[in-house]
């Protein structure tokens, strides 16, 4: 049935002896009649699932025969009304998934029969539930989750002797779980997760002897595990993660037949994992994950035959993985990473067909790596690394046809790398630096890798020509070895190169031409410590994107023209090579510290006088540069860094005041020309950490100038500096550059001159030109790229932390530039921490902007482990 | 310890397309009963009311295909703005989504375009029926994941 339309009022008056009345999921509209009032026979008014909207008239509740009342699933608003009380005979009631708000009257008390109450996924129901639903002696099932009930559970609820569920999961529940619960002796599912419950879990859990679920998780529970939680033996769901618990995991749960999920990730328990958990065969998750458990796994854990994930990671395990383990032959996911484990990794585990994730990262293991790895043909994920395996990788691993993501970096590993492997037809991730591999580089690697690091091994030969097949490869790292031979022109193949890393080898031969024509080359060529003879080929005029160079430490020879557009550049190292000629003659190369130019006989510099920031004066003084550095090399990675001293006046008094000048662009100006700016006459908004000046210096250009609001906002600067310092992406802001003293820190940007996303959209007397459809899909798609090149594209990711229209800037042609750094985030090896990574933050994790912030709980279940260090590159 | 992660950005990106489509400020103080713009249209598209209504009057009254460009945005925006952190998409897979939109457009034939013929192949997604309250979601072990998950 159908009806598309609201219920016929004037009929219902002829149908007074009606006694059930069901109208369930056919989309009705409009709101309840209240003439329904009038059917005072009615026993069963079910409205369920459809779009009722308005308030539930109050009509309703002087039917007294009403037995069952069912208005879920609609749209209904307003309150529940305290007429509640007169359904004396009312056995069920659902008033769940509406838009239902206020409290829950008191007199639902009076409902003696009441058996079924469910009023969960209102939102705005708030309030504590009522003292009197003790008296609702009939209840067996009480669901009230997804709502904004707050306060604590009453200790009435111990009167509820017939009741069997109590749902209230994702609401603002706070203060202790009572201990009259015990009382509730047909109790058998407590759902009470995401809320604020403090406490102990009580004792008197222990007489609920047909209690099945336990789910308590995210909440702010203290204390120990109760003991007495062993003595319901019917419990299969016992999910406690993420509270703050401490002491033991009970021996008891030993005694629990049915056990199939035991989760304790997250919390601050301590001891050993007791052997007698090895009694609840049924045991499908066990979770233990984030904890203090010290000891050795227990053997016996091969009884758990029907085990399926095993977590246990960032602990304090020893010892050995059992061999037993492998006899859970159900198991999909092994996680025992960030442990003290030690010995070899258990040949049998790679029998375990379903197998597809094994993470044993930065435990003590030794060994070697069975050939018995080809049988785990399940097997997605592979991390091994920062452990002492030894020997061979075994040739079987090219069995793996699922394999993606493999990583043993930072291990004892000798031998070749297996030619084998080119049959990982679905690797995208390999990672096997910091080991003492030989040999050379394989012919044919799977054409879906993305990600390539070899380096720090004693690898040797020369770069086979097949590497031109890897069209996928972002990052290619074989820095630290004895690689020989020319690079192979079929590099220019690889056209997601981002990253190429050649330094420390024995590579010979010109640099192909080729090299310039991988556009996406953005993040960094390192060619240092080869023997590269000729010039600098004339197609790197191309690699405009290109962030960091370095060619230092070859004998290279020929002038540096063809570097001299190069608009990106950052970091520029060509020492100790035989170049000549003048140096090109723009800022960035006249402010390059001496040791990156260092050891070229032929190259000069024209120099001007010292104030030459200040003044358009120029002398064309040569200095020969050989006789000027000494013999170390600063690799600088990111930054040019000058220190300009100049002179403040402050009140009557003169004060010699030290800034620190960093620059990423070319730009000529003097601080004075940007300090006497920063009037309020130039402001153009204010950002999350400080007031935004534009300001027009000398030459010309305009830049965007960001006065933080107070010396002390050390951390959003730190954090635009360590974030967009380091990247560079079209829809991100550029930062040119920063100074500072002890009083004033200044950002410097790209000046955009069509305000943001919030000013187009809400701002007063813009042209309707740029608020089409096609310049808003655009804007947003702009975002979008921004956002995935932070998430996905940066190793480690960076987070934004403040995503919103008003920090989406827009250029000259409405292209969209993400900005305001200050709450970003890298995600490092210790989990999340601040742009400012030189210390774990204090302040609130979630600072974004209200508004557009993720409500609830956020949960930090992404990042715990990032090996990838920004230092590698 | 409730922390930021590459989620809540996506939900904030969720809330800026959501901006963007229907011209609101997120705290709109015109909004019905002083909500937020997520929880407005999320009751909006709930009530099965007619999704274009909700969109930026500026927005409106445009040829079909690009009105259907427009709710599949809406699609987008509201996987974006998922309560559930994990039902979320990455930021490379919205960039997908993103693109494919416009793509498909330009790949429709021209006489569909001049028929005004309509393209039922790209609906918003239905929203997800609230959690049945007394059947719960289950154990957390949905959001636990692995000691290395993100990279």
């Amino acid at each position: 049935m159908d009806f598309q339309g609201p219920l016929p009022a004037t009929n219902l008056r002829q149908i007074k002896s009606l006694t059930l009345l069901s109208l369930t999921s056919v989309n009705l509209t409009g709101s309840i009649p209240k003439e329904l009032g009038d059917l005072s026979e009615l026993e069963v008014l079910d409205l369920a699932d459809n779009s009722l909207s308005g308030e539930i008239p109050v009509d309703i509740f002087k039917l007294k025969k009403l037995k069952i009342l069912s208005l879920n699933t609609n749209n209904l608003e307003g309150v529940i009304p305290s007429e509640l009380g007169n359904l004396v005979n009312l056995i069920e009631l659902t008033l769940f998934d509406n838009k239902l708000a206020g409290e829950i009257p008191r007199t639902i008390g009076e409902l003696k029969n009441l058996e079924i109450f469910r009023a969960g996924g209102n939102k705005n129901l708030r309030g504590e539930l009522p003292w009197e639903i003790g008296n609702c002696e009939s209840l067996v099932t009480l669901g009230l989750a997804e709502t904004s009930l707050s306060g604590r559970l009453p200790a009435s609820i111990g009167n509820l002797k017939k009741v069997q569920t109590i749902a209230l999961y994702t609401s603002l529940l706070s203060g202790p779980i009572p201990d009259e619960i015990g009382n509730c002796t047909e109790l058998q599912n407590l759902y009470l997760y995401q809320n604020s419950i403090s406490g102990s879990i009580p004792v008197s859990m222990g007489r609920l002897k047909k209690l099945q679920s336990l789910l308590l998780w995210q909440n702010n529970l203290v204390g120990k595990i109760p003991t007495e939680l062993g003595t319901c033996p019917e419990l299969f769901l016992v999910d406690l993660s993420e509270n703050l618990l401490t002491g033991n995991i009970p021996r008891s749960f030993g005694n629990l037949p049915n056990l199939q999920e035991l989760q304790l990730s997250v919390n601050q328990l301590s001891g050993t994992i007791p052997e007698e958990l090895a009694n609840c065969t049924k045991l499908t998750h066990l979770e233990i994950d984030n904890n203090q458990i010290s000891g050795e796994i227990p053997p016996l854990i091969g009884k758990l035959t029907s085990l399926t994930m095993f977590f246990a990671w960032q602990n304090q395990l020893t010892g050995i993985i059992p061999e037993s383990l492998s006899q859970c032959q159900e198991l999909q996911a092994i996680d025992l990473s960030y442990n003290n484990l030690s010995g070899s990794i258990p040949n049998g585990i790679f029998e375990i067909r379903n197998l597809t994730k094994l993470l044993l990262l930065s435990n003590y293991l030794s060994g070697f790596i069975p050939p018995d790895i080809g049988n785990c043909t399940n097997l997605y994920r592979l991390r091994l690394n920062g452990n002492r395996l030894a020997g061979n990788i075994p040739a079987e691993i090219g069995n793996l046809k699922n394999l993606n993501f493999i990583d043993i970096s930072e291990n004892r590993l000798i031998g070749n790398i297996p030619p084998e492997i080119s049959g990982c037809t679905s690797l995208e991730f390999v990672d096997l630096h910091s080991n003492g591999l030989t040999g050379g580089l394989p012919g044919t690697l799977p054409k879906s890798l993305q990600f390539i690091d070899l380096s720090d091994n004693s690898l040797t030969g020369s770069l086979p020509t097949g590497i031109g097949s890897l069209t996928e490869l972002t990052k290619l790292n074989l820095a630290k070895n004895r690689f020989s031979g020319e690079i192979p022109r079929e590099i220019s193949s690889c056209r997601s190169l981002q990253l190429l890393n050649l330094g420390d080898n024995g590579f010979t031969g010109e640099i192909p031409n080729e090299l310039g024509r991988i556009p996406s080359l953005a993040i960094s060529l390192n060619l240092s410590c080869n023997h590269f003879t000729g010039e600098i080929p004339s197609r790197f005029s191309s690699l405009t994107n290109l962030g960091t160079l370095d060619v230092s430490h070859n004998k290279l020879a020929g002038n540096l023209n063809v570097l001299a557009d190069l608009q990106n550049l950052v970091s520029l190292n060509i020492s100790f090579n035989e170049f000549s000629g003048e140096l090109p003659n723009t800022l960035f190369f006249r402010k390059l510290p001496l040791s990156v130019l260092e050891s070229n006989k032929g190259l000069f510099i024209s120099t001007r006088p010292e104030n030459g920031i200040q003044t358009r004066h120029r002398s064309a003084v040569k200095v020969t540069m050989s006789i000027l550095v000494a013999a170390s090399v600063v690799l600088v990675l990111m930054a040019v860094y000058t220190l300009v001293k100049a002179q403040r006046i402050t009140g009557k008094q003169e004060e010699l005041d030290s800034w620190e000048v960093t620059l990423y662009q070319k730009l000529d100006f003097s601080i004075d020309d940007i300090v006497k700016n920063l009037t309020s006459a130039n402001v153009i908004g204010t950002g999350s950490s400080g007031v935004v000046y534009r300001v027009t210096i000398p030459s010309g250009e305009t830049l965007a100038v960001k006065k933080m609001w107070s010396k002390e906002e050390n951390r959003a600067f730190n954090s635009e500096i360590n974030t967009l310092g380091s990247i560079r992406h079209r829809n991100i802001i550029r930062l040119l550059g920063w100074c500072s003293n002890r009083n004033l820190k200044l950002l410097f940007y790209d000046y955009l001159p069509n305000g943001s996303l919030s000013s187009l959209l809400h701002g007063a007397g813009k042209g309707s030109g740029g608020a089409d459809w096609e310049a808003r899909y655009d804007v947003v798609l702009g975002v979008a790229h921004a956002l995935a090149y932070l998430h996905h594209d940066c190793l480690p990711p960076i987070l934004h932390g403040d995503v919103k229209a008003m920090n989406v800037l827009l250029g000259s042609r409405f292209e969209s530039y993400l900005a305001d750094f200050g709450l970003a985030k890298i995600v490092s090896g210790e989990g999340v921490t601040d742009g400012d990574s030189s210390k774990l933050s204090n302040r609130p994790p979630l600072a974004g902007s209200y508004g557009y912030m993720a409500p609830g709980k956020i949960q930090n279940f992404d990042f715990n482990v990032i090996n990838l260090s920004i230092s590698k590159y | 310890m409730q922390h930021i992660t590459e989620k809540s950005d996506v939900y904030s990106y969720g809330v800026v397309l959501l901006e963007v489509l229907t011209g609101k400020h997120p705290l709109d103080p015109d909004l019905p009963g002083g909500a937020h713009l997520v929880q407005w249209v999320r009751d909006h598209l709930a009530g099965k009311k007619d999704p274009r209504e909700i969109l930026d009057p500026r927005l409106r009254g445009r040829a079909d295909p690009i009105m259907h460009e427009m709710l599949q945005t809406l699609a987008v925006s509201f996987l974006c703005v998922s309560n559930k952190a994990s039902d979320r998409p990455m930021m490379k897979d919205i960039v997908a989504m993103l693109k494919e939109i416009r793509q498909f457009d330009m790949d429709r034939s021209e006489s569909d375009m001049i028929k005004g013929g309509k393209c039922e192949k790209w609906q918003p997604q239905p929203l997800p029926p609230e959690k049945i309250v007394s059947t719960p979601r289950g154990s957390s072990n949905c959001s636990f994941a692995y000691s290395d998950e993100s990279v």
